[in-house]
């Protein structure tokens, strides 16, 4: 537990607030970080949104732009001011200055096809489409959010799981394994995919029906009923094996401790938490995806935790709330129209209805003042698919779109970025692309990810961050 | 060392990057034990210093330094570093091989009280029968109980811990497991407490809480954890303002967290015996011997044997052994899984392969397939039980393409009718240009070909697709007349994974024994006889090679080391840091030419020990496919190799290639031995004492006197003292 969080603890509970609820973490985050002499400095918060079937290229480029390649070995850059915004981001015109639209990184050392599993966010190779395979290293998404502790960690949502599953599969309920981010080796995150489930999870030590309170305290009850259990068992093991003994019963201390934590948390808990609506249980995707996106909102406002990534769907996924009935992503994907549309233009309403969600994060996190400026200053909303660049995605361009100040550590808000084309000398991969995240965000590592190899036996090394992506 | 070593390994030269200058004096707490324990080997062996060295230490002083250095290193192993270190399964040839085979150690075996992490394997029957075919739910229930990769035995119980991340998977799944038990498949006495008006009585509550347990402790609860669980259980229901699913659903939790499920108790709780051992108590020889063979709980006979005190001796623990490998319903997952542990095999599908160089979409499917006939051929030989070991080394007959042991030759006979009655159906119609949903005509049509094609799986997956998968391999087949492979046609539910259906796939598939899909007459009977020149036993089986290969390489070190290690008990040392193992490219060299830089001296050291035996396999891609001439470089192959130092005189000499090594190594009584010191670990959890030496004999002799058989040398080792006595560490 750092210090800054001691101390926002330590404000959390002498101070009270009145109806200011929302304003509640940023401010005390400004008390708490001017308390320990530190100006500026604010947690950085990332959320991630993975989407299935590719991200097209050619939809996210504004038309000015459209077949501009980088000239010699440096990237193309231009400024997004004055430059119209392809329909379907039209949702974040007004966040133009702190949009980055992020092109032409590869991906060749994941699994190409439907999805590449942990590959998008891990920069490895999974065994084949239907095996996600072991997780390699803790994914981007984790990885970023865990520099600065809180109570949940990195918390995933989804609407659906894995890219492939069974055709006409019901929307699923409860916990499950995307296999799109790990927490480290062989440590897969798990994600919630029952709105309703989330909200008991992240907020019913607060707030939320008098039955999940209970039970929230029901469960704090067994916790210390099983440490009871363990020590008396302790007593009857050797001391050499003593240990494998103490590791379980130091895993439920922490868990109780980490309970504690968000009970001095309740009153930012009760006012930062959305508003339990129907919309929760729903079994409708749009609403289940509405709602997931207030979770991650809240989630970051109340700072039960910096990181969220959400699975926006899968290829069985049928947008039927957007007037697709016809077919799901899968077919779309493929070429097939639905609804007297053509697949195309599917592919154009279920993006622009992505961003329009992007954009309603963003403006919630742009109405939280922080410091000088806002919470979304110092937030960093990716969006990416886990097919790359198209619904079988070769992956020798990668395109993402960034929202956010990213907390002044990167020089992409406001701009188009392409990088040269693969095998061109100045070429980059996903990989570089995130360490250089890693190193704007402080963690100076050589290299995230596993290398292309084809580009190294062309004499193209690609390790690194790439220094002019960084503020 | 200051007179004789620091010279060249110090602050002025640093010969093989080893200094020896800076070494931690605290030998017997086992610090850097890697390296002195190197020292004393050198010094024993004569190694070092080297010959020409200008100061030799006369006799006295070398068997001064080696008798200290031995006593200081005999402490080392078992201070709590020390144990830590050897405890791990890369150590365990550290144990002196002709030491624990002499006969001279009398000592009685014994193995340490320990807590067992549980096996994940277990944990997934568990789950299984819980959430039986509701395979969604089964799904979201993750293992909490991860296993490393790492190549070789990897369920030790040292070493083995449940954290915060055990710990969190298993909250989940609790969360997981109990909503089910109360919502979708609920049992009667859970069912009975919920539709009660109020809370349950206490015999109502002890027969939930004795329910759980069995499900998730796998026993029945003590009469004081029975009490403890049941007041629980009617406290939080008071706590929760009288709402009986709230208390049963937290009570039903708990026992789902209990450490219990966690970890398997091995404390030795029985009676002492004369010699400061006590045998493992009856509950928990019954577990021992269930999950010894099985994933499952102990079934009713043992657990009936376990209360009636019939499980206490070596005689009435073999004939439980004996009952449960002689019964063929009883599913024994351990046995096949040690091979797969023991070879590797299994990792095949795990080694990258660039597409492109196979023209293949899933690498995968190809692997696996080859992954299970090398379990085919493993399961054929546990069933013969004779000689088993030399017919997995030297045996010349594979399966191939072939569709289980289980096969019944009728049904066989049946299949291939059915797909050539298929293959007329279509052979003059345009399958080419099929759409993927097959009109209901045609279905019906097909259905009435052969009653096969009216089996539910298959009557649901025929495709267009499926068909112009079907139909190249099919036609190539009959206009040679040819055998089609039965194992690369879905036929029947559950057989999906290792298809190859697609032509690539097959063609590709059937390279790697060096088989041509043009010509391959696939035999009903298997397992047959492929090419004894070329191939024989698991080590020349493609899974084997290419498991232990590279992304686009062969590995002579990997193949070599495993040969070393796994058959000879002997011991490499890791990778100097320092160095920077890469081949060094070159268009005009084959590999072996390439590896001349392993020659140097400081290499050479360790690489005697892997590159003789390693280069016998080149004669094998990086495929598993027999080749003569080396691809990249034109060159021919050169396989001979070398035995050497393996601590046999009769077992050293040269090889003339790899079919060579396998018949020598097969005949060996080291090998043997070395494989029983294995099946020793894998068994037992750890790694073998000093102390097993009676045991591990035993087991030798048991295999032998039996003409090899398997299961005999695994009844000896399952009751053994090793296997049922337990004996406190010294303290420190």
């Amino acid at each position: 537990m750092n210090s800054q969080s001691t101390s926002r603890r330590a404000f959390l509970k002498h101070f009270s607030f009145g109806s200011g609820g929302a304003l509640l973490s940023p401010l005390l985050g400004q008390l708490a970080a001017a308390a320990d002499g530190i100006t500026g400095a604010f947690p950085q918060r990332f959320v991630f949104l993975v989407k299935s079937s590719g991200l097209t290229p050619k939809a996210i480029t504004p038309e000015l732009l459209r077949g501009k390649k980088a000239t010699g070995s440096a990237p193309l850059r231009v400024s997004l001011k004055g430059i119209t915004l392809p329909d379907s981001l039209r949702a974040l015109e007004s966040f133009k200055d702190q949009l980055a639209i992020v092109q032409g990184f590869s991906g060749k050392m994941c699994l190409a096809g439907h999805t590449s599993y942990f590959g998008a966010m891990g920069v490895h190779a999974s065994p084949s489409e239907t095996s996600s395979g072991r997780p390699l290293r803790a994914t981007i998404d984790t990885r970023l959010s865990s520099q600065h502790s809180s109570p949940f960690g990195h918390v995933g949502l989804a609407l659906r799981g894995r890219a492939v599953g069974g055709a006409g599969d019901p929307i699923p309920q409860g916990t499950l394994y995307p296999g799109l981010s790990a927490l480290a080796p062989g440590r897969e995150l798990p994600y919630q995919a029952s709105p309703d489930q989330a909200f008991d999870q992240l907020f019913g030590s607060a707030i939320g029906s008098k039955k999940g309170r209970k039970r929230y305290d029901l469960e704090t009850g067994m916790l210390d009923f099983l440490s009871d259990d363990i020590k008396q068992l302790r007593k009857k093991v050797p001391s050499a094996e003593q240990d494998k003994l103490n590791h379980y019963l130091l895993a439920f201390e922490d868990l109780q401790e980490r309970r504690k934590k968000l009970l001095t948390m309740s009153k930012a808990i009760r006012d930062g938490a959305p508003k339990l609506t129907e919309k929760f249980s729903s079994q409708l995707g749009i609403d289940r995806l509405a709602s997931h996106f207030e979770l991650a909102a809240s989630c970051l406002i109340t700072g039960l935790s910096n990181g969220v990534t959400i699975r926006m769907d899968n290829l069985e996924h049928v947008y039927t709330g957007l007037g697709l009935t016809e077919q799901n992503v899968h077919a779309i994907g493929h070429g097939t129209g639905s609804n007297g549309k053509s697949a195309e233009e599917c592919r154009d309403v279920i993006r622009s209805y992505h961003i329009s969600l992007m954009a309603s994060l963003a403006e919630k996190l742009r109405s939280i003042p922080e410091g000088n400026g806002t919470m979304l200053d110092n937030t960093m909303i990716v969006y990416l698919s886990d097919a790359g660049e198209a619904h079988h995605g070769a992956l020798h361009e990668w395109p993402f779109l960034i929202v956010g100040g990213c907390g002044g550590r990167l020089t992409l808000p406001g701009n188009y970025l392409r990088m040269p084309d693969y095998g061109q000398s100045g070429h980059g991969t996903i990989g570089n692309l995130y360490t250089s995240f890693l190193n704007a965000y402080g963690d100076p590592i050589d290299h995230f990810g596993d290398p292309d190899f084809s580009l190294e036996r062309e004499g193209l090394p690609q390790r690194g961050p790439i220094s002019s992506l960084i503020a | 060392m200051d007179n004789h070593c620091v010279g060249c390994h110090g602050p002025k030269k640093a010969k093989g990057s080893i200094r020896l200058d800076h070494l931690d004096s605290r030998i017997s707490q086992g610090l850097d034990f890697e390296t002195w324990n190197e020292i004393y080997d050198q010094l024993a062996q004569r190694e070092m210093p080297p010959e020409d060295a200008k100061h030799q230490p006369d006799e006295a002083q070398r068997a001064s330094i080696i008798s200290w250095l031995g006593k200081e290193l005999e402490k080392a192993r078992s201070s709590p570093r020390g144990r830590h270190l050897l405890g791990q399964f890369s150590f365990g040839n550290q144990v002196d091989h002709d030491a624990l085979f002499s006969g001279e150690i009398k000592e009685l075996p014994f193995s340490p009280p320990r807590l067992w992490r549980m096996n994940p394997n277990i944990y997934d029957r568990t789950k299984k029968r819980i959430f039986k075919d509701h395979w969604m739910e089964l799904r979201k229930a993750r293992q909490p109980f991860s296993l490393e990769q790492r190549p070789g035995i990897n369920d030790y119980s040292e070493g083995l811990f449940a954290d915060s991340a055990t710990l969190e998977t298993l909250l989940l799944n609790a969360r997981g497991i109990v909503e089910h038990q109360l919502n979708r498949d609920i049992p009667l006495i859970f069912r009975t407490i919920l539709e009660s008006d109020g809370p349950p009585t206490p015999e109502q509550a002890e027969a939930a809480v004795r329910f759980q347990f069995k499900t998730l402790v796998l026993r029945p609860p003590s009469a004081k954890e029975l009490a403890r669980y049941r007041d629980y259980f009617l406290q939080s229901i008071k706590e929760s303002g009288g709402d009986v699913r709230a208390g049963l659903e937290v009570c039903l939790k708990a026992i789902a967290l209990n450490p219990e499920a966690v970890y398997r108790m091995e404390l030795g709780l029985g009676l002492r015996d004369d010699h400061g051992r006590t045998i493992l108590s009856d509950n928990e020889l019954a577990f021992a011997i269930a999950f010894s063979l099985t994933d499952d709980p102990p079934d009713q006979t043992l657990w009936s044997a376990a209360r009636s005190g019939n499980l206490g001796n070596p005689e009435q623990i073999q004939a439980q052994l004996e009952r449960i490998l002689r019964n063929p319903k009883i599913a024994k997952p351990k046995l096949l899984r040690f091979f797969r542990e023991f070879f590797g095999y299994h990792r095949a599908p795990r080694v990258f392969k660039d597409a492109k160089r196979f023209k293949n979409y899933d690498w995968g499917i190809v692997a696996n397939q080859l992954v299970h006939e090398a379990d085919l051929l493993v399961l054929h030989t546990l069933k013969q039980d004779r000689d088993v070991l030399r017919q997995l080394i030297t045996t010349e007959k594979y399966f191939v393409g072939h569709i289980g042991l289980e096969a019944d030759p009728k049904n066989l006979e049946q299949r291939l009718i059915a797909l050539r009655r298929l293959y007329d159906y279509w052979k003059e119609k345009p399958w080419k240009k099929l759409e993927y949903e097959l009109e209901a005509k045609v279905r019906t049509e097909i259905e009435r070909l052969h009653p096969y094609f009216e089996v539910q799986p298959m009557k649901h997956r025929m495709s267009g697709g499926l068909i112009k998968d079907y139909m190249p391999y099919l036609t190539i087949c009959y206009e040679n007349g040819l055998r089609p492979m039965l194992a690369q046609f879905i036929l029947m539910e559950g057989e999906r994974e290792r298809n190859l259906t697609s032509a690539h796939d097959q063609r590709f598939f059937l390279s790697a024994y060096n088989l041509s899909v043009d010509q391959f007459d696939c035999p009903i009977e298997q397992p047959f006889e492929l090419n004894k020149e070329q191939r024989v036993g698991l080590l020349t089986h493609p899974s084997w090679l290419i498991a232990h290969s590279k992304n686009t390489d062969t590995n002579p070190i990997t193949r070599g080391k495993w040969i070393r290690e796994r058959l000879l008990a002997g011991h490499v040392p890791d990778v100097p840091i320092t160095v920077d193992a890469v081949v060094p490219e070159d268009p005009h060299k084959t590999l072996r030419e390439r590896f001349r830089a392993t020659r140097q001296q400081e290499c050479w050291r360790c690489h005697k020990k892997m590159n003789p035996l390693g280069m016998t396999f080149e004669a094998y891609d990086d495929f598993g496919r027999f080749r003569t001439i080396d691809k990249a470089s034109g060159k021919p192959i050169d396989s001979r190799g070398l035995l050497d130092s393996t601590g046999v005189a009769s077992l050293d000499g040269k090889v003339q290639n790899a079919v060579e090594l396998m018949k020598r190594l097969g005949q060996s009584d080291r090998v043997r031995q070395s494989f029983i010191r294995h099946a020793f670990r894998y068994w037992m959890g750890r790694n073998e004492m000093l102390s097993d030496s009676a045991t591990l004999i035993a087991a030798d002799e048991a295999y032998v006197k039996s003409g090899g058989s398997f299961q005999a040398m695994l009844v000896s080792l399952l009751s053994s003292d090793s296997f049922i006595f337990r004996k406190g560490r010294a303290k420190q």
